[in-house]
């Protein structure tokens, strides 16, 4: 069993070597333990570029800030929005809203082994996908398929769209029964949860928002067969249904964009609402500028990137803000092991531990986009 | 009114005057003062001096290829020259797409691609007359896509249904045309409040950053990549049967660069309906080194975009590269600094 444990810990020694270079190779004299995570993610470089990839997160016991490193990079035309890491090992990732592509990547292979998919022209990918596996219900057309959000050009109805994840060819289409749908989950039952973002946009004037006070924004729940099987909105018609996460418990958050004209009113708006099968609600007004970006279900509740607002915002599972977790622009979002979390909002970046230890570092002209996600996950 | 008409078409007309006879180098802005610009001169200066000319062009070009085809000159060089004409116009006007061709949707209207041939020659079948029939037909059916290829493909029909829904088809663009030019007008003669100007400078800036992006994005990277996504070699062309491509580039690059660069020698004086660049419009807040950065990654695409002529992926990819720095400058410092937000932008959330 000694040896088992020396054994293991040269191992950890060597890969914090191999992750972190030649600086903190010599730091780990002293006896600690690096771990590593993976992440499929999106980011820009100091130029402006955009990337989609896997990131490798480092971090330890010690008192040393966690380091933040790109392991596999492939550019892209425009920002991506989702990178989903797929069993096999590779990658999906598509275009932030309106988006002209998408494209399935094994990361390590060359650029030109990447499966792109670009739109039709009368359709746009609005940055969500989900993978379709052995254990996700729903799936009309079999496992190895994907469900994407896309807008129709032609009078901006929402789409979820399956595709053939091989290929990303179009399999069938069904309306989200509202505008701008942005986040889609797979419930346990096989059915679809899909947030319709409800902001009216044009493709004439891309990411330009229109009359909002015109906006219908709702969660909506497709059965296997695409039909509905209800749909909820909020009471506040100006609080945009965005990103989704489901507790173990059942109740799934989701996170809240305010698009009120007055700034007070956005300022104090609610960043979750919460669904339990039955009902949607708002959580409590908190003064945290009304933008939540991405979402994760943990023990506790559900963590929030309230990205204007500069912190990682806890809430329990009736909405009530628990904590907050300062990171400036906190947006991304990922699990770490049972209890822990990791959190991105540009070039900064946080670890929290199950123990609830908080690190943070900075990685100079590497901007973590809005989600990553834990290879393997 | 009418003599407000009047007004406006008096100084559109000098505006496009004075634009097309620029042939003299930059302004001396460092010895000459830059008039103090405001919102309304930007915003007045555009819609005359820039979309209403363009507007005008247009129709004109429309006006030709309808007379071109009413005589029946299908696939003869006069109507394919007509249509080139309109296309070339049309790509001058939208490259900066504000006003009435964003409410309208002119872009669907006329131009949307690819064409679908198969709803094509169901709606030669359908054999729709006027505008009320023609709005029934589908944007994959009509516009510049469909014409093109009734037009120039030799497996294309060519008989009197053909014929007769050729020219419905370019009527149907040529109404469009008039809607655009008369919104124009009637854009200009609008008093417009404080809140309207902003709003108005406002989606100017944007669309013209949305125009980089159309530029770079959909008709210089796309056309390589999806290429090779296909496995071949050639970009694949947006207009497959004219070849056209690289003219439309140069007809949108040079529509965005005469909004944003000053080619002129003395800066436009206030209240003349002048097209105010946004360079110029960036001196007269006192923000010259951004103008000069502004002036400089456009040149800089410029002579990119003028090696891109080769049709050659990496000169394409290369000059979409130096769309991008501009783009980014433009979201990054030149909005910012206007006090203008980017919905286009690549620095904001989602």
């Amino acid at each position: 069993m000694q040896d088992l444990m020396l054994t293991r810990r040269a191992c950890l020694h060597a890969a914090a070597a191999m992750f972190a270079g030649p600086a903190l190779a010599q730091a780990n004299n002293a006896s600690r333990a690096v771990s590593v995570v993976s992440l499929a993610a999106a980011w820009d470089d100091a130029d402006g570029l955009h990337h989609v990839g896997v990131l490798e997160l480092g971090h330890s016991s010690s008192a040393e800030s966690p380091r933040l490193r790109i392991r596999h990079s492939l550019q892209v035309p425009t920002r991506a929005h989702a990178v989903v890491p797929w069993p096999d090992g590779s990658l999906v990732a598509v275009a932030r809203r309106p988006g002209a592509w998408m494209l399935r990547w094994q990361p390590g292979s060359s650029k030109t082994a990447a499966r792109w998919r670009w739109s039709e022209s009368d359709r746009s990918f609005n940055g969500h996908v989900v993978a379709c596996g052995p254990n996700t219900g729903g799936v009309p057309y079999g496992p190895r398929t994907l469900v994407s959000t896309e807008t129709d050009a032609s009078d901006g109805a929402g789409l979820l769209v399956h595709r053939d994840a091989r290929t990303l060819a179009v399999m069938d289409e069904w309306p989200t029964r509202g505008i701008d749908p942005h986040a889609v989950l797979a419930l346990p039952d096989g059915s679809w949860l899909v947030a319709n973002g409800g902001v009216p946009t044009l493709p004439e004037s891309g990411r330009m928002k229109g009359d909002r006070s015109t906006m219908e924004s709702s969660i909506v729940q497709l059965d296997a067969a695409g039909r509905q099987r209800g749909i909820w909105r909020l009471n506040d018609k100006r609080l945009s249904l965005r990103h989704l996460a489901r507790h173990a418990e059942g109740v799934v958050g989701v996170a809240l964009q305010a698009e009120h004209d007055d700034a007070d009113e956005r300022r104090q708006a609610p960043l979750i609402a919460l669904w339990d099968g039955q009902q949607l609600r708002p959580g409590e007004s908190v003064a945290l500028d009304g933008y939540a970006g991405d979402i994760v279900a943990r023990p506790v509740g559900f963590l929030l990137g309230a990205t204007r607002a500069g912190c990682v915002a806890q809430f329990d599972l009736q909405g009530r803000l628990l904590a907050q977790h300062p990171l400036v622009q906190a947006c991304a979002l990922a699990p770490l092991h049972s209890l822990g979390w990791l959190a991105a909002g540009g070039e900064n970046y946080g670890v929290v531990s199950g123990a609830g230890r908080e690190q943070t570092g900075r990685a100079s002209g590497l901007r973590v986009d809005n989600h990553w996600a834990p290879m393997g996950s | 009114m009418r003599r407000r008409t009047l007004l406006v078409e008096t100084l559109a007309c000098a505006a496009a005057c004075t634009a097309a006879t620029r042939t003299w180098a930059q302004s001396d802005w460092r010895r000459v003062a830059v008039p103090m610009y405001g919102p309304q001169d930007f915003v007045k200066g555009f819609v005359l001096g820039h979309a209403l000319p363009r507007a005008r062009a247009w129709q004109a070009a429309c006006v030709a290829l309808v007379r071109s085809l009413d005589g029946g000159a299908h696939s003869s060089h006069e109507a394919r020259q007509a249509w080139t004409a309109t296309a070339l116009a049309w790509a001058a006007l939208s490259a900066v797409a504000t006003g009435p061709l964003v409410t309208r949707r002119s872009a669907r209207r006329v131009d949307f691609m690819p064409v679908r041939t198969a709803l094509v020659l169901r709606a030669i079948e359908g054999a729709p007359v006027g505008e009320e029939a023609m709005d029934r037909v589908g944007s994959a059916a009509k516009g510049l896509g469909a014409l093109e290829w009734l037009l120039w493909v030799p497996t294309a029909p060519r008989h009197e249904a053909a014929r007769a829904y050729a020219t419905e088809v370019a009527r149907d663009i040529r109404r469009e045309a008039d809607a655009v030019a008369q919104a124009f007008v009637a854009m200009a003669e609008r008093e417009m409040d404080d809140e309207a100007v902003v709003a108005a400078f406002a989606e100017i800036l944007n669309q013209w950053i949305g125009g980089l992006e159309q530029l770079r994005l959909q008709r210089l990277v796309r056309p390589v990549e999806e290429a090779r996504t296909r496995g071949a070699r050639a970009p694949l062309p947006l207009r497959p049967w004219t070849g056209i491509d690289v003219q439309e580039r140069t007809a949108r690059w040079q529509a965005l660069q005469a909004a944003a660069i000053f080619a002129g020698g003395t800066a436009p004086p206030r209240d003349q309906g002048l097209p105010v660049p946004i360079e110029t419009y960036l001196r007269s807040r006192g923000l010259n080194p951004l103008a000069d950065r502004l002036r400089a990654l456009t040149t800089s695409a410029e002579r990119a975009l003028v090696a891109a002529a080769d049709n050659k992926p990496a000169s394409m990819l290369r000059a979409a590269q130096r769309l991008g720095q501009a783009k980014h400058l433009a979201e990054a410092d030149v909005a910012p600094a206007l006090e203008v937000r980017v919905g286009f932008s690549d620095a904001d959330g989602d």
